[in-house]
């Protein structure tokens, strides 16, 4: 039974974690889109 | 000449008589599966990649188990050949030895099968919409998360209910990085029933949709042309900043990152020999998969007690995926007012392509004139990446309890 409860807190844990890191890549995603677009319009632009 | 010498003529057939015989009727089974997996590659009706080759093994190395050294076994290859001597007597003699040593025991095959799917993956579609894509796509993980602790409740160890899990994910080569890291002795059995289910996804899943998405929400159109094209410059910077990251991150799941991220800036840089190069690596690496995967399906080696349990915990762990994913589809359909077809939720339970056409397919069945494979490709990528993210978790994770 501890066991069985141990590894739900490992689950959670796990389940945690993949948020954290989901949430990470998305916001990696915003800045390199912000970043990308602001040197293609700096490039439009010269 | 006496009736064994006969028999010494055909050490195949001979074996049935030497095997107890409740694994004889197995062995018979196992090549009537590999015939019928074959099959339903040749039509189509599963994965043809993966099913020829494995199929066509599996009936093979059943067939051709003889006796060696004082025991029943292949010419094939043997996975658990650990002893130094023994195991230069096996790269010697069993054809499929080298191959299984250099590339399946070390993790490289996942590796390189991941590296040719980074270069056939468009992230287009998940860079579009990130968040609500990666929303889907951790829902969709309900079951390499819940099927952790039923395994443990079951009797497994940690480490190898986290390798039965992962197959929740519904990546293949996930599932075997997990198992070669954390339950090498598991390894055949997860693998060959990650892969054969996966080819199940195309079959179950429909059913899946019908019993919880009403017929009305599967006809919501998705128009195409709103998606935001992503330029190149984007996607490329985005694999390797995420290639970087991930591994700083979760450094035992680099190799992973590192190939999936690498095949990604390959195919946005453009370089086009390094493109073809990939397409011919995925091709290759999936046909030794299924080959060498085949041939590890001799009698002799499945005949694992813990086989039935892995059997059902995969099929548990992929449906509750699929369960989360179309219920992270419906709230993502209710929150936009109904502009989101819920069926793009099956999608991100990864399986890529495979998913995305499931939800194509069903949305056709209720509207011809549907197209949202589009949108399904966002959450099937996103399935990907967040597999690979909870795969590094668990490997990093587990080993400390």
């Amino acid at each position: 039974m501890g066991d069985v409860i141990g590894a739900f807190k490992i689950a959670i844990l796990t389940y945690i974690l993949g948020l954290f890191t989901c949430g990470l890549v998305g916001v990696i995603i915003l800045i390199v889109r912000k970043i990308t677009s602001n040197r293609e319009k700096e490039i439009e632009q010269t | 000449m006496n009736v064994t010498n006969l028999w010494d003529f055909f050490p195949g057939l001979y074996s049935f008589i030497l095997m107890e015989p409740a694994n004889a009727l197995i062995r018979i089974l196992l090549i009537l599966i590999g015939i019928f997996l074959v099959y339903m590659g040749y039509k189509d009706k599963l994965d043809p990649l993966l099913m020829l080759p494995m199929g066509f093994m599996m009936a093979v190395v059943n067939g051709g188990i003889l006796i060696t050294g004082g025991e029943l076994g292949t010419l094939f290859v043997d996975p658990m050949v650990s002893e130094p001597g023994k195991l230069l007597d096996a790269l010697q003699i069993n054809f499929l030895q080298p191959f299984y040593n250099f590339t399946f025991a070390n993790g490289l095959i996942a590796c390189l099968v991941f590296m040719g799917i980074g270069g056939i993956t468009d992230l287009d579609f998940f860079i579009a919409r990130p968040f609500l894509n990666l929303f889907l796509a951790l829902a969709a993980e309900l079951g390499t998360i819940l099927t952790f602790p039923l395994a443990v409740a079951l009797g497994f160890s940690f480490k190898e209910a986290a390798s039965i899990a992962i197959v929740g994910g519904a990546d293949g080569p996930m599932v075997l990085f997990t198992s070669l890291m954390l339950a090498k002795h598991l390894f055949v059995p997860i693998a060959v029933m990650a892969y054969v289910y996966l080819g199940v996804c195309y079959a179950v899943y429909p059913y899946l949709i019908k019993l919880m998405i009403p017929k009305r929400l599967r006809a919501i159109p998705m128009d195409p042309m709103e998606i935001r094209t992503v330029p190149s410059s984007e996607k490329f910077a985005f694999a390797i900043v995420a290639g970087v990251v991930l591994s700083l991150l979760f450094p035992v799941a680099a190799p992973l990152f590192a190939c999936f991220f690498f095949g990604v800036a390959v195919k946005e840089s453009n370089i086009g020999r390094f493109r073809e190069f990939l397409d011919i690596l995925l091709s290759g690496s999936t046909l030794f998969l299924g080959f060498t995967l085949g041939a590890l399906l001799s009698v002799t080696i499945v005949m694992n007690p813990k086989v039935f349990l892995i059997l059902i915990l995969g099929m548990v762990a992929l449906l509750l995926s699929g369960i989360g994913g179309l219920i992270a589809g419906l709230i993502a359909c209710k929150v936009s007012g109904g502009k989101i077809n819920p069926l793009i939720g099956i999608a991100a339970v990864s399986c890529v392509p495979t998913t995305a056409k499931v939800a194509q397919h069903c949305a056709m069945e209720v509207d011809e004139t549907i197209l949202i494979l589009p949108y399904a490709m966002g959450p099937n990528v996103a399935g990907v990446i967040t597999t690979a993210i909870l795969c590094g978790i668990y490997v990093t994770l587990v080993p400390l309890f």
